[in-house]
């Protein structure tokens, strides 16, 4: 058995999309499509991609919120797919929500939000104000903060309670949906380092979910970049950003802006991403990038590509790396 | 940390809140309204100057007499003093008002949290429930249903409150589908709270503002209804001192002796006047949406 805490093994969604008086379906969401994806552990694994290429969904299908249509979920060596909504595996894994601004009951007090966990698992009411008080000292929130309400606090306070409500029955996983991305940036930086300085004091592993590829390359282990439901990508931070190989990473990198002369340096000279993500219900055929593509060329249009090893780390999901098809294309690299 | 204890926070809260409400003078008339209302509903053999003549009591040589300073409101046909009928009237109004919101409301809530929070089979059976009572105009039903069992108090606050869930049944049911893919609710499955502590620990806390201002709204409509039906000789039977019957019988002998009817319709009106300034007030304050 391999170390690996979480296993996803070709994980697949699919949504029924409904119209009509009768609430007939007329077709399918193909939101997440055979996703693969480990997380070792103590682990950060980023997962990136551009709004509506499935990150929530493959989020949502590992804490159990969402089942999935196909594929399997391996926790620890042991096939959970099937007991997503137990207690048992719901305190190993836990979730940090993208909006600050709802993840937080208005109605219920930081205390409140602190206790739902600690009850669940059955943990001693008699421990829950000391072990209340340690969890805010662990997101470093004064103890004060326990009686307070959520319009009382700030969006990085507000997120640093979630994360306390996260570790409250000791997890080993977090999956961290955008857990920054309605934040101010100095903001994020701090919440960042916090996240950073609980992984290395608990032995957490994460899954850390953004669209924003600059904040994943310090912060994460390995990265996936995700495409329409599909991984297009995958692999050590150094992999993914010095030398990213799929075409859409690549414009992905283009477009961040960078502060520093060396930091353009290292950019891949490849042109912006061009157009829109097209509609996961509508994926075009063959290569499902291939709209976008700036290389595309015949075979793209006809056989969706299958990942190529590059390295013992790095894959790519790309007809450029197959030399039987490539020969017809331009390299990927001027 | 003097300034900032949670008490203190919790205290600041409420003046602030009492403060919005006081600058809107049209919420803290139908506050004092409604607490008039039911303070002299509650002292009413205190307060009422002859609560000797709200039974069967009968004195020929003074009835129909017009407002005088001893009896304000004029007496009936049977001598009675109005004034102090009209007092005892309000407790059955509010009688009517506790035990019909008091049955309705619970059950509306009740059955609009599990439609909005389960969807499904369950979304669908209540929700046609509630479009069947919608359909049938309220006072038609409410008349059918103490014609066919018997005219008493009882069972016209029977019939109100098999009549009035279905409204907090859909206030409540659309609340709830949009609070339910709030994060928090996720966070708490999440976590693995039961769906017991999701719909009453995390969702009800949060339709608590639009219950109470429907509740307040509705309190005037119920008395309204109520008297609707004692008009008609369907609810409570004389000589209970009910407002609706004290207007019927009132009417009776207009427009000669006018006061018979007019007062205990006025009176109706204060408590339904009351009951909606107040509910627009705390509306307002709430700043929720109702309807
Ligand atoms: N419950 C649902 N029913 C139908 N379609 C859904 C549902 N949830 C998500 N989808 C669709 O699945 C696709 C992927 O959504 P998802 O939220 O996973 O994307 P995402 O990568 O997290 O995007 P974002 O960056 O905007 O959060 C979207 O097209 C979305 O419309
Ligand atoms: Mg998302």
């Amino acid at each position: 058995m391999s170390g690996n805490l979480l296993e996803l093994n070709q994980l697949s969604k699919r949504f029924p999309v409904r119209k009509g008086l009768f609430q007939r379906v007329v077709g399918h969401v193909n939101a997440v499509d055979g996703v693969d994806l480990t997380i070792g552990r103590g682990e950060i694994v980023g997962l990136a991609g551009e709004s509506g290429s499935g990150k929530s969904t493959v989020a949502r299908m590992i804490v159990g919120l969402l089942t999935p249509t196909e594929g399997t979920v391996t926790f620890d060596g042991e096939d959970v797919s099937k007991q997503l909504g137990t207690l048992a595996f719901k305190r190993r894994v836990q979730m940090v929500f993208q909006n600050p601004g709802s993840s937080l009951n208005p109605r219920r007090s930081v205390a409140d939000a602190l206790k739902v966990p600690l009850r669940v698992h059955g943990v001693p009411s008699s421990t829950w104000a000391e072990r209340i008080r340690s969890l805010l000292e662990m997101v470093e929130l004064p103890a004060t903060f326990a009686q307070k309400y959520p319009h009382e606090l700030s969006g990085g306070q507000k997120q640093r309670v979630a994360i306390a409500r996260a570790l409250a029955v000791q997890p080993e996983l977090i999956v961290l949906d955008e857990p920054t991305s309605a934040l101010d940036v100095s903001v994020q930086a701090k919440v960042i380092e916090l996240l950073l300085r609980i992984r290395d004091e608990l032995d957490l592993a994460y899954l850390f979910i953004s669209h924003d590829l600059s904040l994943m390359r310090n912060f994460s282990d390995r990265v996936g970049v995700m495409y329409l439901g599909k991984l297009a990508e995958m692999g050590t931070s150094d992999d993914l950003f010095l030398r990213p190989q799929h075409p859409y990473t690549q414009g992905l990198l283009a477009s961040i802006p960078v502060v520093s002369e060396a930091e353009e340096a290292l950019k891949p000279t490849q042109r912006h991403l061009k157009g829109e993500i097209p509609s996961p219900a509508n994926v075009p055929s063959g290569c499902r990038f291939r709209t976008r593509c700036p290389h595309a060329f015949d075979a793209c249009r006809e056989v969706a590509p299958t990942f190529h090893e590059l390295s013992a780390t790095h894959a790519s999901r790309c007809h450029l790396h197959d030399p039987a098809l490539a020969g017809s294309a331009e390299p990927t690299k001027a | 940390m003097s300034l900032t204890t949670p008490r203190a926070d919790r205290l600041r809260a409420v003046r602030r809140a009492w403060y919005r409400f006081r600058r809107n003078p049209a919420a803290v008339v139908g506050l004092a309204m409604v607490l008039l209302v039911f303070v002299v509903a509650i002292f009413a053999p205190l307060v009422a100057p002859f609560p000797e003549h709200v039974g069967g009591f009968v004195d020929f040589r003074n009835r129909h007499q017009p407002p005088s300073w001893t009896h304000p409101f004029g007496t009936d046909n049977a001598g009675r003093d109005i004034l102090s009928r009209v007092i005892f009237g309000y407790r059955i109004s509010l009688t009517l008002v506790v035990f019909v919101l008091g049955l309705a409301v619970p059950f509306g809530v009740l059955l609009g949290l599990l439609a909005g929070y389960y969807g499904g089979w369950v979304e669908t059976v209540i929700m046609r429930l509630t479009d069947v009572f919608l359909a049938i105009p309220a006072l038609v039903m409410a008349l059918a249903i103490t014609a066919a069992l018997s005219p008493t108090l009882l069972n016209s606050m029977i019939a109100l409150a098999l009549l009035w869930w279905n409204w907090h049944t859909r206030l409540i049911y659309t609340t709830v589908a949009s609070l339910k893919h709030e994060e928090y609710v996720e966070a708490a499955k999440v976590a693995g709270a039961s769906d017991f502590h999701i719909l009453f620990r995390e969702l009800l806390p949060n339709c608590v503002s639009v219950i109470s201002v429907k509740t307040t709204l509705d309190a005037g409509f119920v008395i309204l209804i109520g008297a609707g039906l004692s008009f008609l000789g369907l609810g409570a039977q004389p000589p209970t001192p009910d407002l609706g019957t004290m207007v019927s019988s009132g009417a009776n002998y207009l427009p000669e002796y006018w006061w018979g009817s007019i007062f205990p319709g006025l009176a109706i009106l204060f408590t339904i006047l009351g009951f909606n300034l107040l509910g627009d007030g705390l509306r307002d304050l709430l700043d929720v949406e109702v309807n």
